[in-house]
């Protein structure tokens, strides 16, 4: 057993991070009405697109832990980007088989859709939606987008009018899905994590009765406790998105597992963070909401973790 | 990240396994009806453990192990556990006093006590925690006085798991007061004891079995030969050996949750109960909880073999699977209503007994709190809150 991270991927890791620098101020901007940022969106399309897809098959090489551990980066400081949503896409075309040189352009835009293409996710500017239907997935143009208000400004939502696929498989969707929502647990993951640390630094400042209030266990605690949730589903991102690529037997429970903590694990941290800002943290000016709101966001998406949890024990109960 | 075993550990595996299916063919009690045949269990299991040349699979082989690393240790017990093998009665002295003779000994210490463990020879207990002295360890008041040959040594000692059955014990005791030190933590000295003067006296626990015990030392001789590492240094020596409860131990427990989700499945079923979605939902979660154990002790385990120092991981794999243990056999009990209560159904009383026992987990081991402060301090960089 080997399951710690290669150099490259520490490196990967050090990189994505620093690409996310920005990402609070760029999803602030984003909440307050403004337009997303073009950076880092850029640069992860100039540096990553295709990451976790074989060069063979169009994509830029990498595996899914990968795509995972920028996913996380990304997720940690709530990083306003389509990027994510584009890979998830091309992930899907690769899993059905379909070309996606197209996609592999750092100016294309394409999104994923899963059943009825009602909000999706960074739709507004998108030109192709990859859409599952069953198992089967077709890729379509976007004709047009109706942007809609987001509960999570830092992921924007739009209605589509697709048209006619330019390609289509019969099957593919369900390895799809697998592949999509380990991105989705990756990046919750990461937003978890990044609430737990500002949180923690805040408790290392702020002071009451004398003293920065992370010495009281009221407060230390939760953080621990809310640390050890996305640390445990962390290591099941890891192992899903190592089980999708190895074409392990039992990936899609893997998947089934990460979903289940990876969402709760989120939305603990971002509460738990929220609750050691006090006063502050319950205002509009204070960065603790972007990471509830993206944890909440983000766990509907494509299914959330109380479906994953149902799937996991009926997989094991009635069998 | 490659979660698979490598061709040689798989194999070591493989061997392990049809070594494991072999032995415990012979269980002497398979169901153990009372405390005496656990005992007797863990007695004959040490044998085999030995005779099979799986008691000591890390410890150097000069000294009677294999000399493979820490990983084939986790592999070993977490295969032990799967079969639900008894626990070895000198399971504390493979896992915690052994390695902590080879970090700390001398090399006389060595030699006589290290062989003496893996053949069975002595058993060993660890006389850690005192009545005033849980969580607080460094505040115990057990104390030695110096004699021409050695000290004396007069306290209470708790919750001592196998001492019933142990000759020898990794004792604390204070060999120079806090007002002499100026520090808690300095002039506590770890000895290597003889328990034979030891008034050890059971303690019964919740679900009825007598696992630990209190022990009475009154003047008990233990000669200069038996510290271990620097006189008054014992704090640190016994840091030594708590580092060693988690390791390749957190493998056995992960596997062990893996065992009693298996149980919880098979319960759910015959109450009747597999179709429900709310129980569904709930067994999916401890699933996916017992997965993110086992899969985090698999990274943990990497590291080290990395040689890696161990961060907050360990803790944080501690605190949840006491909550997981917990959670799962308080399900298991509950879905089976009324009748889960009667004593007389043995499937009923393993339940409701292990029910009982998981509350210990949140204790032994380091309390669910303590592993919190460890996390808020070695992961999360917060100030000491005590």
């Amino acid at each position: 057993m080997d399951a710690v991270l290669t150099e490259e991927q520490t490196a990967l890791a050090e990189a994505a991070t620093a690409l996310a620098e920005t990402g609070l101020a760029g999803a602030r901007t984003m909440l307050d009405g403004g337009e997303r940022p073009a950076r880092p969106t850029i640069d992860l399309f100039e540096g990553f697109n295709g990451l976790g897809i074989d060069e063979a098959a169009g994509g830029a090489g990498g595996g899914l832990v990968d795509l995972s551990i920028v996913a996380r980066a990304l997720g940690r400081t709530v990083v306003p980007t389509p990027w994510t949503t584009h890979q998830m896409a091309l992930h899907a075309a690769r899993a059905a088989g379909l070309d996606l040189a197209d996609g592999m352009d750092p100016a294309a835009r394409w999104v994923l859709v899963d059943g009825a293409s009602t909000a999706v996710r960074d739709g507004d500017g998108a030109q192709v939606a990859v859409v599952l239907e069953g198992d089967g997935v077709q890729v379509c143009p976007v004709t047009g987008a109706t942007p809609l208000a987001s509960f999570d400004p830092s992921r924007p939502m739009a209605d589509l009018t697709l048209g006619e696929p330019v390609s289509t498989a019969a099957t593919g969707a369900a390895s799809a899905r697998l592949r999509a929502r380990t991105i989705v647990a990756a990046g919750l993951t990461g937003t978890g994590v990044g609430a737990v640390e500002r949180a923690a630094d805040y408790a290392n400042e702020r002071e009451q009765f004398g003293k920065v209030v992370g010495i009281f266990q009221g407060v230390s605690h939760q953080l621990a406790d809310a640390w050890t949730a996305v640390e445990l589903a962390w290591s099941l991102v890891l192992f899903a998105a190592w089980a999708v690529d190895e074409g392990e037997a039992d990936a899609a429970q893997a998947v089934d597992a990460a979903v289940a903590k990876a969402g709760s694990a989120a939305i603990l941290a971002a509460e738990r963070g929220m609750q050691v800002h006090g006063g502050i943290g319950i205002t509009w000016e204070a960065d603790p909401h972007l990471a509830l709101r993206r944890a909440m966001g983000d766990d509907a998406w494509l299914g959330n973790a109380r479906e994953a949890e149902i799937a996991l024990g009926r997989a094991l109960l009635v069998s | 990240m490659d979660f698979h075993d490598t061709p040689e550990e798989a194999a070591f595996r493989k061997e392990a396994a049809g070594w494991l299916a072999d032995r415990l063919s012979g269980v002497p009690h398979p169901v153990p009806a009372d405390h005496d045949q656990k005992v007797t269990n863990a007695r004959w299991w040490q044998e085999q453990l030995a005779d099979g040349g799986y008691a000591g699979i890390s410890w150097p082989t000069r000294y009677g192990g294999r000399g493979l690393p820490i990983a084939y240790d986790a592999i070993f017990n977490e295969e032990s556990a799967k079969r639900q093998a008894p626990v070895g009665i000198n399971m504390l002295g493979v896992l915690l006093a052994g390695p902590t003779i080879l970090v700390h000994g001398t090399d006389e210490q060595r030699d006589h006590y290290l062989p003496r463990i893996l053949n069975g020879d002595d058993i060993w207990c660890q006389g850690f925690s005192e009545p005033g002295a849980g969580s607080d360890l460094a505040g115990l008041r057990s104390r030695a006085e110096q004699t021409e040959d050695g000290w004396r040594v007069t306290g209470q000692k708790v919750w001592t798991s196998f001492a019933h059955a142990a000759n020898k014990c990794m004792l604390l005791a204070r060999t120079a007061t806090v007002a002499d030190t100026g520090s808690k933590h300095r002039g506590i000295t770890y000895f290597l004891a003889d328990t034979d003067d030891f008034d050890i006296r059971p303690l019964v626990m919740i679900n009825g079995d007598a696992d630990f015990n209190e022990m009475f030392l009154e003047d008990v001789a233990v000669p200069a030969d038996r510290v271990l590492g620097d006189l008054g240094g014992g704090w640190w020596v016994a840091m030594t050996t708590l580092g060693f409860e988690r390791g390749s131990l957190a493998f056995k427990t992960s596997a062990i949750a893996g065992a009693v989700l298996e149980g919880l499945v098979e319960r759910v079923r015959d109450a009747g109960l597999a179709d429900a979605p709310d129980v569904q939902r709930e067994v999916g979660q401890l699933a996916a909880d017992v997965r993110a154990l086992r899969l985090t002790t698999v990274r943990q385990m990497s590291l080290l073999s990395h040689g890696a120092v161990p961060g907050g991981d360990g803790s944080a794999v501690k605190l949840a699977w006491a909550q997981t243990m917990q959670a799962m056999t308080r399900l298991a009990v509950r879905v089976g209503g009324d009748a889960s209560l009667l004593l007389e159904d043995a499937e009923a009383r393993r339940w409701t007994g292990g029910f009982l026992r998981a509350r210990g987990n949140s204790v032994e081991g380091g309390t669910d709190e303590v592993q919190r402060s460890i996390i808020a301090e070695r992961v999360l960089g917060l100030p000491r809150s005590r």
